[in-house]
């Protein structure tokens, strides 16, 4: 229905429009060619663009991973009040709105800020370390932005896990970690999959924190999109860039339910 | 004319057949029990009485009226269904009320008759209520007061007392029967448990596989079942198959070869043919003369007020029997012979079954 | 408590800090008296909100963005609604598919979504209009009507809306006096969800909005840009404040429903 309208309609276009030629200065032509993901392919700077969305994006993910795991662990093993105060403190960033949280990053990142102030004052680095209008900058503000996704997926499939396992293994001895290794851990994969992918899908898109904190230095696919399609209004190349973005997407999203519907057959 | 008529109706889902050119008709003032197990089609027939299933082919009839074509909301029948539905956000006023704002009452008479309807149910003063706060018996109630109030002319109940206990459901079941007598509706009684059906209609349609086996009166299905699914569905029964031959105090010769008594005035059903006798027919006796039948209790169990015992006849056919525990009953032993018969009008044939 | 579980308790109070830390910052950089951001603050003063009140492009994004979300929330739950109730009425064999085809705007990058509607509304005719505008938060936020609404629906007996019409009712009837109050809890949630993430909403808005559709959102990335004093600090406190006020109501009557 109207989604049609919407969605699928304007998608299509715009997927006709990445074929299109276009000249600066002159705007569309009606001409039909593919030479915008040549370009984007092929020129060694866009390619950098590409290899460094893609990089950010798996760091972030691997990050979140390490980060959100213990967290969500933690809050599957939890009931009642405590449970719902701990749900609460992670779903309170989801109810703030990205710019805001971002804004907070800036605050704390930049060379006077809180973190550089601490670590000099506690003598472990002498000059301040660039995050600010840095990629590390970025990843450690997206990963925080992004952090409750992970946690929540991985607790959703830590709540699915029978209880009744881990302690069938404790009553046949293994202990605590052996436990949660051979038990716990392989049965959460799903979960750890779910969360990872949407995690990583977020952070190759994500367009608010890399231009924040990025500056116009740091350069990845949605903020390269902006720049073409609304900046200099080049729409034939920033469609390819968008496709090429929902291509990957796309891909990983078939890749993990092969995957997981292998596994469950 | 009869009040509800349903005439060769059917119901297919894709290739299952829920119910099979059905016909039945139901006179003013009956409650009329639809009785079978689970996938009989007694729900889907109700629904279709009540409009909410379209029947693929056939035709339903009111006081002579086709009604197929009439959605569910202009039908004039009251449905009380198995969860209740009562509306948990209204208070029980509202719920009895809630059919009457369609019928364009004024105020003072829909108050009237919501009060007067709660009075005939019992539930005088809980109008202000909510279904939550009443227990499962007054619940039960607001449902069929909730559709009293519209004086339909039709009443239809899916299994209302499937979610009480067994105390309830009893008192219930009078209640119901009660109220239907009274007010004097014709009424559609859906139920899987044959003695509720039994105990409360009129009449009782038997269904199986989406077909009517038997419509009669409790009497007629219980004590003269014509098909052997309705006699084994209602109560217990002992079934002989074997062939009608000669005449005489026993017409009847079981595949295991015994001659037993049956009553065979009106039977049109040819040589083959089923003996049906209900265990409580049966009459066990210590062995005297010689012409009777012999048999050898090999199980006995107690059932509260009766005791039934299982008999091994010679040809190798077992029977029950059952006894009441009376002040003039003897407790028979395992491994004792006893003495079996029966009178002959008490058994009955039925038709053998096509393969 | 075991020595892992002490250490693992550590753990994640340290990464919850983590998780907190920017909120924390901006609300506390709120009430500084310096005049940029800095943390932890000096002071305290209320005047960031003041000037955050007195600044009329402030004002006026937050006039926007309100109707805009008020706009835009109200198509969200119309149309949710009624395909919530469509997908739950009729058995489709491709429910699922469906489903999954209908919530998918949520996972859909902005950055993509945000360039097409732009080709698209400038080949239609409808760039820069508010009701454009409006409707393009009302595809982002349907999703979420529709999946709060659908499990408002999943708890209804469906005997209840079958005695309403063997009571007398027709369809309208049935709908407003008995399916309508009973998924009313559904409706709501969706309803504050769709408002808050119309509000708050950038990315696709910013390829959007025209010139003259300045939202609040963009208000605050675009001063971000360039600027940043403590007045941003307020008017992020404010929606924080607001957004935790009627966000935990709703969390509260939803737990658990909120998610797959």
């Amino acid at each position: 229905m109207w989604l049609g309208l919407f969605l699928v309609g304007p998608l299509c276009l715009m997927l006709a429009i990445s074929f299109r030629g276009y000249q600066a200065g002159v705007g569309i032509l009606p001409t039909w060619e593919v030479g915008h993901y040549a370009r984007f392919l092929g020129d060694p700077f866009y390619r950098g663009i590409l290899w460094n969305t893609l990089a950010l994006g798996l760091q972030v993910t691997v990050w979140s991973l390490v980060l959100g795991y213990p967290l969500a662990y933690a809050l599957s093993g939890l009931r009642g009040v405590r449970r719902s105060l701990l749900y609460f403190a992670i779903l309170l960033p989801l109810l703030t709105s990205a710019v805001v949280r971002t804004f907070g990053w800036m605050i704390l990142l930049s060379n006077n800020g809180f973190i550089n102030q601490s670590l000099q004052a506690l003598g472990l680095t002498d000059a301040p370390v660039r995050m600010m209008y840095h990629m590390s900058g970025v990843v450690i503000a997206l990963v925080e932005v992004l952090l409750p996704f992970m946690v929540l997926a991985i607790d959703a499939a830590l709540l699915n896990v029978d209880p009744a396992l881990g302690e069938a293994a404790r009553n046949l001895g293994a202990g605590s970690i052996r436990t949660f290794l051979a038990v716990t851990l392989p049965l959460s994969v799903p979960g750890v999959l779910s969360g990872s992918v949407l995690v990583f899908t977020l952070a190759i898109s994500a367009f608010v924190t890399p231009s924040l904190i990025g500056g116009p230095k740091i350069k990845v696919m949605p903020t390269l999109v902006y720049e073409q399609g609304v900046s200099l209004l080049n729409w034939p190349f920033g469609a390819a860039i968008a496709f090429v973005m929902l291509f990957v997407i796309l891909a990983l999203f078939t890749a993990t339910f092969r995957v997981t519907n292998r596994g469950a057959a | 004319m009869a009040d509800l008529e349903i005439r060769n109706v059917s119901k297919t889902y894709g290739s299952v057949v829920a119910v099979d050119t059905l016909s039945l008709s139901v006179e003013s003032g009956e409650m009329v029990a639809l009785l079978g197990p689970s996938g009989c089609g007694k729900t889907t027939t109700l629904r279709m009485v009540a409009g909410f299933v379209e029947p693929t082919a056939g035709t339903i009839l009111m006081r002579g009226r086709d009604i197929i074509g009439l959605p569910p909301n202009r039908r004039d029948m009251g449905m009380v269904f198995q969860s209740y539905a009562l509306f948990p956000h209204m208070t029980v006023r509202r719920n009895v009320e809630f059919g009457l704002r369609w019928r364009g009452l004024a105020r003072a008479e829909m108050a009237r008759r919501v009060a007067s309807t709660l009075d005939l149910v019992g539930l005088a003063g809980l109008d202000d209520r909510y279904p939550r706060q009443l227990s499962g018996g007054q619940q039960q109630r607001v449902a069929v007061a909730r559709v009293l109030a519209l004086e339909p002319k039709l009443l239809l109940f899916d299994e209302p007392l499937s979610n009480l206990d067994a105390k309830l459901r009893l008192q219930m079941r009078h209640e119901i029967r009660r109220l239907q007598k009274d007010v004097g509706i014709t009424a559609l009684f859906v139920t899987h448990d044959q003695e509720e059906a039994l105990t409360i209609a009129d009449k009782v349609a038997v269904l199986n596989r989406g077909r009517v086996e038997q419509y009669g009166t409790a009497a007629e299905v219980y004590d003269e079942p014509r098909t052997r699914f309705v006699a084994e569905f209602i109560g217990t029964a002992n079934l002989f198959a074997g062939r009608l031959e000669g005449g005489g105090l026993r017409p009847f010769v079981s595949a295991g070869g015994l001659r037993l008594p049956v009553e065979v005035a009106g039977w049109t059903g040819g040589g083959d043919a089923l003996l049906m006798i209900r265990p409580e027919k049966v009459i066990l006796d210590t062995p005297g003369g010689d012409d009777g039948l012999r048999g050898e209790v090999t199980r006995i169990t107690r059932l509260g007020g009766t005791t039934e015992y299982a008999v091994d006849l010679p040809g190798g056919e077992r029977m029950l029997a059952h006894e009441q525990n009376g002040p003039q009953a003897r407790l028979r032993s395992a491994g004792e012979t006893v003495a079996i018969g029966w009178r002959a009008a008490d058994a009955r044939l039925v038709a053998a079954e096509r393969h | 408590m075991s020595a892992s579980g002490a250490v693992l308790w550590l753990v994640n109070g340290i990464i919850v800090l983590y998780l907190l830390a920017p909120i924390v910052v901006v609300v506390a950089t709120a009430f500084t008296t310096t005049a940029y951001p800095v943390f932890p603050p000096r002071g305290f003063t209320l005047k960031w909100f003041a000037k955050f009140m007195a600044t009329e492009e402030f004002r006026s994004g937050m006039r926007l963005s309100f109707v805009l979300a008020l706009a835009s929330t109200a198509v969200a739950v119309a149309l949710g609604t009624l395909t919530a109730l469509a997908l739950a009425r009729y058995r489709v064999r491709a429910l699922a598919a469906l489903s999954a085809f209908v919530l998918s705007p949520i996972l859909f990058p902005g950055i993509v979504l945000g360039l097409a509607l732009l080709i698209y509304f400038h080949q239609t005719g409808l760039a820069g209009s508010f009701w454009s505008l409006a409707a393009a938060h009302a595809v982002l936020t349907t999703p979420f009507v529709i999946r709060m609404v659908m499990a408002s629906l999943g708890e209804l007996d469906p005997s209840l809306e079958e005695a309403a019409r063997n009571l007398g009712a027709g369809w309208w009837g049935t709908f407003f006096l008995v399916t309508l109050p009973l998924i009313r809890p559904g409706v709501l949630a969706g309803a504050i969800f769709a408002f808050i993430i119309s509000f708050d909403e950038l990315v696709i808005t910013l390829f959007i909005a025209g010139p003259k559709l300045t939202t609040l959102p963009i208000r605050i990335f675009t001063y971000v840009e360039y600027a940043s004093d403590p007045t941003i600090s307020a008017i992020s406190t404010t929606l924080i404040a607001v957004w935790i006020a009627v966000g935990v109501p709703v969390y509260t009557r939803f737990l658990g429903v909120r998610h797959r």
